[in-house]
Formats: structure tokens, C-alpha cells, sequence
């Protein structure tokens, strides 16, 4: 579920000083923070506080920004296992997929696949090669916070983020003592997970492990409408283990480590289309390595941030007929970044970002690619009249030899009154192409004179909160907003009846979104609380050149749909928790000119789950989910059919 | 503001309402019923390869327009994935689904289904049907590796396969002339250069004709000579994918008399051979496309013209057998809907109509 307002919430209902860095607070393990929150922004403004989002630059720079937070104990027992069925069921996010074990994608407000990065503590995972990161292996298992910026962000972070971002991390709070949690997962289509976390916390560290080993068959029924007949989908299955360590360690009382390495492999069948005939054989592993080394320092007057991180993914594709193909990228990113508390209401951030990246690509030949990219980033961000928070960002970035366009970037927020408050902001962002866009070679020939996607957001939003009774919580938004990306890139065939990048066309995104969440206690034992969503986006293809279809002029981009709605209820009562959960993806389009659709679907599913307190320290949860409890046919992309009726079934055992 | 009025009722009326308005906002299906076909032909749409989303058009000369979708408008079902071509006989029409592995046979005249012949009954990765009399048909197959190609026989009563003859890598087009079925090998995912010769009474090879690399289209002119076009071969340096000029060939035109090659005409350039011969109802004019355009040569030339008739950028080619008019099929890529044009056949534009996805090719 999110949570929109989380930091609009803690504003609103901080009476006390709970202000600046009050998260850092959280991160920095209480170090010395009280003496930030000593110095920090009065009460009377109420638009920076923040508690789930896990970013200095977000929390104090981007007050205008729309951020939602996933929050775990919303979403209740219908635990999706990945970060695509996270994000289908929970954000506004359009999840593009290929089925159930298949690549999925996110696209925000209208953009492309990639137009949407994903930060894992700060570090942005996108690959190299395609652009994307496929939110189908991402384990939810390994992630304690997920949160969404929407729209335009490239002044704060960089390339790529023409959609919004999604940033993951972990729970960074110090907890002492020994604790651990035995996860045990049952569901239909042979799918069965085991995870285990373990953690050690004293006063200065905590050091936490955990790991997870998946196997899923998905080999569910289905009516295969291309070939008028029930099939069980084939070669659909994904086998997936992995391991997350993370150290924490204060060095002095202003000063943290922190080292986190993840490591994880997969092996996915790739089905193919459910319109095609044959069996497919294909096949694909991908192993990941991600290690991240963070350094804090945080003083009265100023916080400094210091992180580098290496990523290696290698991917092998064999499709059992030609030769195996291995592809290798790697990534290197380096960042530091100084906030400074100016003077009262006035704070300035200045940072350098390094990126190095390399990829070996059996089709880029005798090339491999290299490149670097040094980013400046400068903000500031002042108070006015005390109900007016503005931020003004800006980033310059050094790629290879060339530099690119400033990306600048302001955001602004007014609190009306204690329970509603407007923010608006504007920015500009681009996306580079990837290696495979330049460099690929063979029957398609990447495209080395490709230009940068660029594009300019703007949006405008209304955000409430009442929580005037205790026991009651209310709060809703709304934002309207719109967003212009130029020099799309697109692969077309070329004279040849080849496939090549170009830059073809200007899309031109915008819509509405509104959310609303409440709360409410009726006593002790029971309560309620409700989550929703819709969304209208438009994007449209506004200017098309080159080798582009002009036929497709002012068309909606192919799976965008225009209405998306989600919805999800939560009861309580003493240890049991009844969820409903409900998403709505209203027709889309899977051709550009708009002639052929994908019928809109609402899938809802069920949960009921009861905690056990065996013993003080001792706590056994069980639960289980009917998804999809109206068996409803569906597919999220034409010739991908996805499961009817399916049930899961899960033991969490948790000691501390 | 005061939300006391909030109380559990409406929370649950809250979630069942949005629930209501996405209902409500569901799918409004309009299928358009299609009228049978009396006098026209069929536009093959291949759709994008994995996409799910291959169609048929049919073009009806007394109206002057095109139906499009007819197959799942018909059926309703989708027609399947990646449709190579359609044959028209015996008032069937066979509709080959190469992704899809099957072969979908309609009535010509409703459009309505009669028969799938698929991977239950041995299909693999079918490309051209040829209809050899109401009871057997030919349909060329590349196997699932792409290079062990075979030519089934399809028996055209109960639908099933009845036997498969081994003919080359990559069999695409064939023909019915002279009493003798021509197949071409066009390679598929590998390399070939012959066009072999099927007794359609005994379903036996009966001669292998060396022609050049990769055959991919036939025809036969009113002396029935049998001409065929190759696109060559293309070899690729492993290490920087460029064009190994040495292990390469052009494409090719040749013209085959008593089954033997009587002369080849070699295209100018390695890289992008012709494909897609047709010839006009008379016999006498052949015209095929080479690099996208429409070339047009007459069946006594020994050169290739120099000129296109039509320089535009063609997917797909036919010679209406009524009129003579050079029908083309136009993908602008394989994502958006494309276009078919009728040309006179001195190449003259006469109209264009808009089609599905990819049109590849025509049945009449």
C-alpha cells in the first residue's frame, strides 16, 4: 500500500521538533542527530518531514516531488514474492510483463520501460546493456522499504529518470540482540520458497544475513484462446537463490559503515508466446553480484555521504537451437555528497557522482563498450513566509568527453493549512542510449549517432491529511501533471529489413492520479483501514520523423492504458487479518496505431492470516491468499496468459 | 474538516464502489460481422513475430474495400502468431501460421473455420501451402531447427498429415507446373541452393536442381519456364559482424527450362537479393522486388532492369490473376498497422487501403 503522505503525515503531526534529518535519524543508528534536529527547520513549516523515504536529497530537496511508500504492513498476507507483483498490486506503477515468470518492467506516468530507474540504497541498478532491470527477480524477501517518486527526476538523480525512480532499501534501524525469521511458502504451480534471516545487533553494529531459495513449475491451466483448447502453460518455471549481507557499524558517535553484498542467481524458462506452436527450449540465467560500501558522517551543521558500489550481472541465453550467448556488464558508481544547514529554513547540498560501465556482448563484436560519466549536483533549498518550502536543483554531467544538458530542476511546496498543502514542480531529465541501442551488430545494427532521450515534467498536486481523532486517519492526493520527452528512441526496420535504433519520435505524457488511504481503530482488537488508487494517462506520440510511422501520429504508446485502478481493504481483529485486494488495468493498446487491444482486467485476491505469540520472544504467523479468487482470464501482454484461481500458503516463524 | 461520518460502512461501500467503477469501465466489444466473400481476395498481415497479433484482410473488388480481421471476427479467436502466407483452393482457404505451427483451413466464402491443422498433427514450422487436388495438399515445413526442411502431405479430407518428404534447409515457396511441384530451398536458419522436384503422384524427389544460394520464390511463365529468385548468402565475420565479401554471394535471378538452370542473372550487389517473383496473368511479365522496390522484366530479357518500376519500400508482392494489377503490401514496422496498394500494371497507383500489421503477401 502506499503511503503518499508519509512525510506530509509526520509534518502534520509532529507537535514537537521532529524535523530535519529525522530519518538520518534512523540511518545514522541515533548517532548524533538530536543535535540536527536541535538546529532544524521550525514547525510552523510543515513540508519537510519524512519517514520512510531513504534519501537525503528526496527528504530535503524535493518537497514538491510526489512520493509514495509501499508500506509492508499494509499490503497484510497477500505477500507478493517479487517486486513486479509488489508493484502491480501496491503503486501506481505500470508493470509491463511477459507473464508470470517472464521480463517485467516499470513504467510511471506514460513513459518507456526504462524510463524509470531503480535505486537499491542509493545505487542505481539499471543495466547497461537494455536500459532495464527485470522486476520479476527481484525478491521481496530482501527488501524492508520500498518508495516511488513520480515523475521527472534527473536534477537529483541523473540519467534515465524521464518516468520517476524507484528507490529500495533496508531497514537501517540499530536493533540489539539476536533475532531471526524462518519464512516457509507454499502455492499453486509448484511454486515454493524458503528464506532465512538472521541478526546480530549490539550498541555500535548490526550485522545481518539472510537468504532465500524460490522454485516455481507455473506450469498453471489455462484456455488457450490461439489454439481453442485448454493447455497447461509450458516451460514457464524459474528456480532463484540468493544471499544478502549487511554490516552496519558506527565508528565514532558522528560516524557509520556500512558494507552490504547481495549475490544472486537465477534460471528462468522462457515460454515464448502462448500463439506459438512449438515448444520453446529457451533459457536464461542471470547471476548478479551487488556490493555497496556507504560512509556517514553526520555534525551539527552538516552531513556528508560517501558511498562506491560494483555491480556485475552476467546473463546467458540459450535458446537450444543456436549458440549460447553469455553477455557481462559491470558497473561502478562512486558518490559523495555534502548537506549543509546554512542558516535557519536554508540548506544547500552539493555532490559528484562517478558511473563507470562496461559491457562484453558476444553481438557487440569486436567492441567493448566503456563509459564514464561524472555528474555534478548542486541544491538548495530555503523556507518562505513560512508556509513556502522551494528547492532549486541542478546537474551538469561530464559523458565521456561530451557534456551533457543542464538538468535543472524546482520544487515547490505550500502548506495551505495544517491539513492540506499544494506543491508543484518542474524539471527537466534525459535517458542515453544503452550499449545494445549503439553498439549491437549482426541481422540489427545498433546505432552509434544516437542522440539522448530528453524530456521536460511538470506537475501540480493537492495533498490532505485528517487525523484530528486518534483513532481515525484520513489522507488523500491528488496530482495532475505533464510531461514531454523528445528524441524517443524506438528500433524500426531500416532499408535493409534490418532493425536499428532511432531517434524517432517526441511523446507527450499526462494525466491524473489520485489516491486516498484510511484508517480507522475502533478499539484495541479491531480495525480497518482502506487503500486506493486511479490513474488516467495519456501519452502520445506528438511528433514523428525519420523512418517513423507518421500513420501513428497522436496515438496512445502501446501498453499504456488509460485508467488504472487499485484498490485494497484491510480487518483486523485480535491476531487475525482478513485483506481484499483488487486491481483494475483498463484497455491498452498493443499496436502504435492504436487498431488492436488488450481487454481491461480486474483481478482481486484474498488473505486471512492469524499470529501466534507462542512465547515472549517467540511469534508464529500463518497465512493464506486466494489470488485471482474470480478466476478470471487475463493477460498483461497479448499472447502471455496468466493464472486463474490460485491459492498460497505460508509459516513465518520469527524469534528475537 | 470533520470525518466522523466515516465509519466502517462506508468503508467497505468505499472499496465496493471503486470496484463498481472499474467494472463498469470494461471492455465494449464491437465485432463486425463479415459478409461472405463472393469476388476478392485475401491480404495476409504477418503481425510482429511474438506478438500474437497476425491477421487477415480480405479485399472485395465490387465494393471497393477491405475487411479486415476477418479470421477472428469470424471465429472469434485470434488467427495465432507470425502468419507466413495463405493459398486459396478447392474454396478453402489455408492459412499458414508459421509461429503458431498449425495451418488454419476456412471456407473461402464465410470465412468460417473448418479445420487447425497443428503441432498434433505434425506440423513444425510450416511456411507455403500448395494444393495438389481436393483430397492432398503440399505445405513446406522448416523443422524445428530450421534447417531440416521437409514438404508434408497433408491429406485435405480428414486434415491430417500423411507423410513428410526430406527436401533441403529453409523449403519456402513451391509450385505446381509441368505436372512436377518446384520447392524452393531458401535456407531457413541455414544456407541452401536448390529447388527440388516432387512427383505430386508418388510424393518422391525426382530431381535436385542446383540454382544458387538461397531460393526463396518461384514462378512459372506462359513457356513454362520455371524462374526463380534467391536472395544469396551473407557471411558474417564472427568477431566484428561485417560481411565477409569473399564466402558471400548476390542475390540471383534464374531461369530454369527442361529442369535444368538455363542462365542466372546475378544481382549487383551482395547483400540484398530479389524475392518475390510473380507473373502477370499472361505469362509474359515477371516482377519481383529487390531492395524493397518493384521490378519489372519480361520473360524473353537476359538482364536485370536497371530502373525499379515502383522505388518504394514493399513487404509484400502479388499479380492480381483477374486483372493484372501489382498488388503490394506495405509495413511502415511491425508494431503499427501497414498498408496494401493497387498499382495498374504499368505501375500506377490506383488506391490504398489500410490493412493489418506487416501485409506479406496475397491468395486469390
Amino acid at each position: 500500500m502506499i503511503n503518499t503522505l508519509g512525510r506530509l503525515h509526520h509534518s502534520f503531526n509532529s507537535s514537537s521538533s521532529k524535523v530535519v534529518f529525522l530519518l538520518t535519524l534512523e540511518l545514522c543508528l541515533a548517532l548524533s542527530s538530536r543535535s540536527f534536529s536541535q538546529l532544524a527547520k521550525q514547525d510552523s513549516i510543515r513540508v519537510l518531514a519524512s519517514v520512510e523515504v531513504t534519501d537525503t536529497r528526496l527528504e530535503y530537496f524535493g518537497s514538491g516531488d510526489k512520493i509514495s511508500t509501499i508500506l509492508p504492513q499494509a499490503i497484510g498476507y497477500t505477500k507478493p514474492n517479487n517486486l513486479a507483483q509488489l508493484l502491480m498490486r501496491y503503486s501506481a506503477v505500470n508493470v509491463r510483463s511477459y507473464g508470470i515468470s517472464g521480463l517485467s518492467t516499470a513504467s510511471l506516468r506514460g513513459s518507456g520501460s526504462n524510463h524509470t530507474p531503480i535505486f537499491w540504497e542509493g545505487i542505481n541498478l539499471q543495466s547497461s546493456m537494455n536500459g532495464s532491470l527485470d522486476l520479476t527477480l527481484m525478491p521481496t524477501f530482501f527488501l524492508d522499504k520500498v518508495s516511488l517518486q513520480h515523475g521527472n527526476a534527473g536534477a537529483l538523480y541523473g540519467a534515465g529518470t524521464l518516468g520517476g525512480a524507484i528507490h529500495l532499501g533496508s531497514d537501517t534501524r540499530l536493533q540489539p540482540g539476536t533475532s531471526g525469521k524462518l519464512f516457509q511458502q507454499f502455492g499453486s504451480f509448484g511454486d515454493r520458497q524458503l528464506g532465512i534471516q538472521l541478526q546480530y545487533g549490539d550498541q555500535a553494529g548490526l550485522l545481518r544475513i539472510r537468504a532465500f531459495d524460490r522454485k516455481a513449475d507455473n506450469d498453471f491451466p489455462y484456455y488457450n484462446i490461439y489454439r481453442n483448447r485448454e493447455e497447461r502453460r509450458q516451460h514457464a518455471g524459474l528456480s532463484q537463490r540468493g544471499i544478502l549481507t549487511e554490516f552496519y557499524r558506527k565508528l565514532s558517535s558522528h560516524q557509520r559503515i556500512s558494507v552490504k553484498y547481495w549475490l544472486q542467481d537465477n534460471e528462468v524458462e522462457i515460454p515464448g508466446v502462448a500463439a506459438a506452436g512449438g515448444a520453446t527450449q529457451a533459457l536464461q540465467s542471470d547471476l548478479f553480484h551487488r556490493m555497496v560500501l556507504d560512509w556517514e558522517l553526520v555534525q551539527p551543521k552538516y552531513k556528508v555521504e560517501a558511498r562506491t558500489a560494483i555491480l556485475g550481472h552476467q546473463l546467458v541465453y540459450d535458446d537450444n537451437i543456436r549458440e549460447e550467448s553469455t553477455s557481462e556488464a559491470t558497473s561502478w558508481i562512486t558518490e559523495l555528497q555534502g548537506t549543509f544547514y546554512l542558516r535557519e529554513g536554508q540548506w544547500f547540498l552539493g555532490g559528484i557522482n562517478h558511473t563507470y560501465e562496461q559491457a562484453e556482448v558476444f553481438n557487440y563484436g569486436a567492441n567493448s563498450p566503456r563509459r564514464n560519466r561524472t555528474a555534478l549536483f548542486l541544491s538548495y533549498n530555503t523556507q518562505l513566509y513560512e508556509r513556502l518550502d522551494a528547492s532549486v536543483s541542478l546537474r551538469e554531467t561530464l559523458i565521456g568527453s561530451d557534456w551533457s544538458p543542464i538538468l535543472p530542476s524546482l520544487s515547490l511546496a505550500y502548506s495551505i493549512d495544517p491539513n492540506w498543502r499544494l506543491r508543484a514542480k518542474v524539471g527537466r531529465s534525459y535517458n542515453l542510449p544503452t550499449f545494445n541501442d549503439l553498439f549491437w551488430l549482426g541481422a540489427s545494427q545498433g546505432n552509434t549517432n544516437l542522440l539522448p532521450e530528453e524530456g521536460w515534467g511538470t506537475e501540480i498536486g493537492l495533498d490532505v491529511i485528517n487525523s484530528s481523532q486518534s483513532s481515525w486517519k484520513l489522507q488523500g492526493s491528488f496530482t495532475a501533471f505533464s510531461n514531454w520527452m523528445d528524441d524517443w528512441i524506438q528500433w524500426i526496420p531500416t532499408e535493409n529489413s534490418q532493425w536499428s535504433p532511432r531517434n524517432v519520435q517526441q511523446v507527450w505524457a499526462r494525466g491524473l492520479e489520485a489516491t486516498i488511504e484510511a484508517q480507522h481503530t475502533f478499539t484495541q482488537d479491531l480495525s480497518i483501514q482502506f487503500w486506493g488508487l486511479y490513474s488516467y494517462t495519456r501519452s502520445t506520440k506528438e511528433k514523428i520523423s525519420g523512418r517513423g510511422n507518421p500513420a501513428d501520429l497522436h496515438k496512445q504508446l502501446i501498453y499504456t492504458p488509460y485508467h488504472q485502478g487499485k484498490a485494497s481493504a484491510q480487518f483486523r481483529f485480535q491476531n487475525w487479518e482478513l485483506g481484499l485486494a483488487s486491481n483494475f488495468i483498463g484497455e491498452q493498446f498493443t499496436d502504435e496505431s492504436n487498431r488492436q487491444a488488450l481487454s481491461a482486467y480486474m483481478i482481486t485476491d484474498l488473505s486471512l492470516g492469524y499470529d501466534w505469540q507462542i512465547h515472549k520472544s517467540h511469534q508464529l504467523s500463518a497465512y493464506g491468499a486466494l489470488n485471482n479468487i474470480f478466476d478470471h482470464a487475463y493477460e498483461v501482454r497479448q499472447g502471455y496468459p496468466m493464472p486463474g484461481r490460485n491459492y498460497q500458503l505460508s509459516l513465518i516463524y520469527q524469534f528475537n | 474538516m470533520n470525518f466522523n461520518f466515516w465509519h466502517s460502512f462506508n468503508f467497505w461501500a468505499l472499496f465496493l464502489f471503486t470496484n463498481i467503477i472499474f467494472i463498469s469501465c470494461g471492455d465494449d466489444e464491437d465485432p463486425t460481422p463479415s459478409p461472405p466473400a463472393q469476388d476478392g481476395y485475401f491480404i495476409v498481415n504477418e503481425g510482429g513475430f511474438g506478438n500474437a497479433n497476425t491477421s487477415l484482410s480480405y479485399y472485395d473488388r465490387q465494393k471497393d474495400s477491405v475487411l479486415n480481421k476477418v479470421f477472428s471476427n469470424t471465429n472469434n479467436r485470434p488467427l495465432g502468431d507470425q502468419t507466413q502466407s495463405m493459398a486459396v483452393f478447392d474454396d478453402r482457404g489455408f492459412i499458414v501460421v508459421q509461429n503458431s505451427a498449425k495451418i488454419e483451413v476456412i471456407d473461402r466464402e464465410t470465412f468460417e473455420s473448418l479445420a487447425t491443422i497443428g503441432v498434433d498433427e505434425g506440423i513444425i514450422s510450416p511456411r507455403y501451402f500448395l494444393g495438389i487436388s481436393p483430397t492432398k495438399g503440399y505445405v513446406t515445413d522448416w523443422g524445428a531447427d530450421g534447417v531440416s526442411g521437409t514438404v508434408k502431405v497433408l491429406d485435405l479430407e480428414n486434415y491430417e498429415v500423411i507423410s513428410s518428404i526430406p527436401v533441403g534447409a529453409g523449403p519456402n515457396e513451391l509450385i505446381l507446373a509441368n505436372n512436377q511441384v518446384y520447392v524452393a530451398n531458401g535456407g531457413g536458419f541455414g544456407s541452401d541452393s536448390t529447388v527440388v522436384v516432387i512427383d505430386p503422384q508418388t510424393d518422391t524427389i525426382i530431381e535436385e536442381i542446383v540454382v544458387g544460394d538461397n531460393p526463396s520464390s518461384l514462378t512459372v511463365d506462359t513457356n513454362g519456364n520455371i524462374w526463380v529468385v534467391g536472395v544469396g548468402k551473407l557471411v558474417y565475420d564472427p568477431v566484428d559482424f561485417s560481411v565477409v565479401e569473399t564466402e558471400s554471394t548476390p542475390g540471383f535471378i534464374a531461369r530454369l527450362e527442361n529442369d535444368e538452370v538455363a542462365f542466372t542473372l546475378p544481382a549487383a550487389q551482395i547483400n540484398t537479393g530479389p524475392a518475390s517473383i510473380r507473373v502477370d496473368p499472361a505469362g509474359q511479365q515477371l516482377y519481383f522486388r529487390y531492395q524493397g522496390d518493384i521490378h519489372q522484366m519480361g520473360i524473353t530479357d537476359i538482364a536485370l532492369p536497371t530502373n525499379p518500376l515502383i522505388d518504394e519500400s514493399f513487404y509484400g508482392l502479388a499479380v492480381d490473376p483477374i486483372s493484372g494489377e501489382i498488388l503490394t503490401g506495405k509495413a511502415p514496422n511491425f508494431s503499427s498497422v501497414g498498408s496494401f496498394t493497387r498499382y495498374s500494371p504499368s505501375g500506377d497507383l490506383i488506391r490504398s487501403y489500410t490493412v493489418g500489421i506487416a501485409p506479406n503477401g496475397f491468395a486469390f
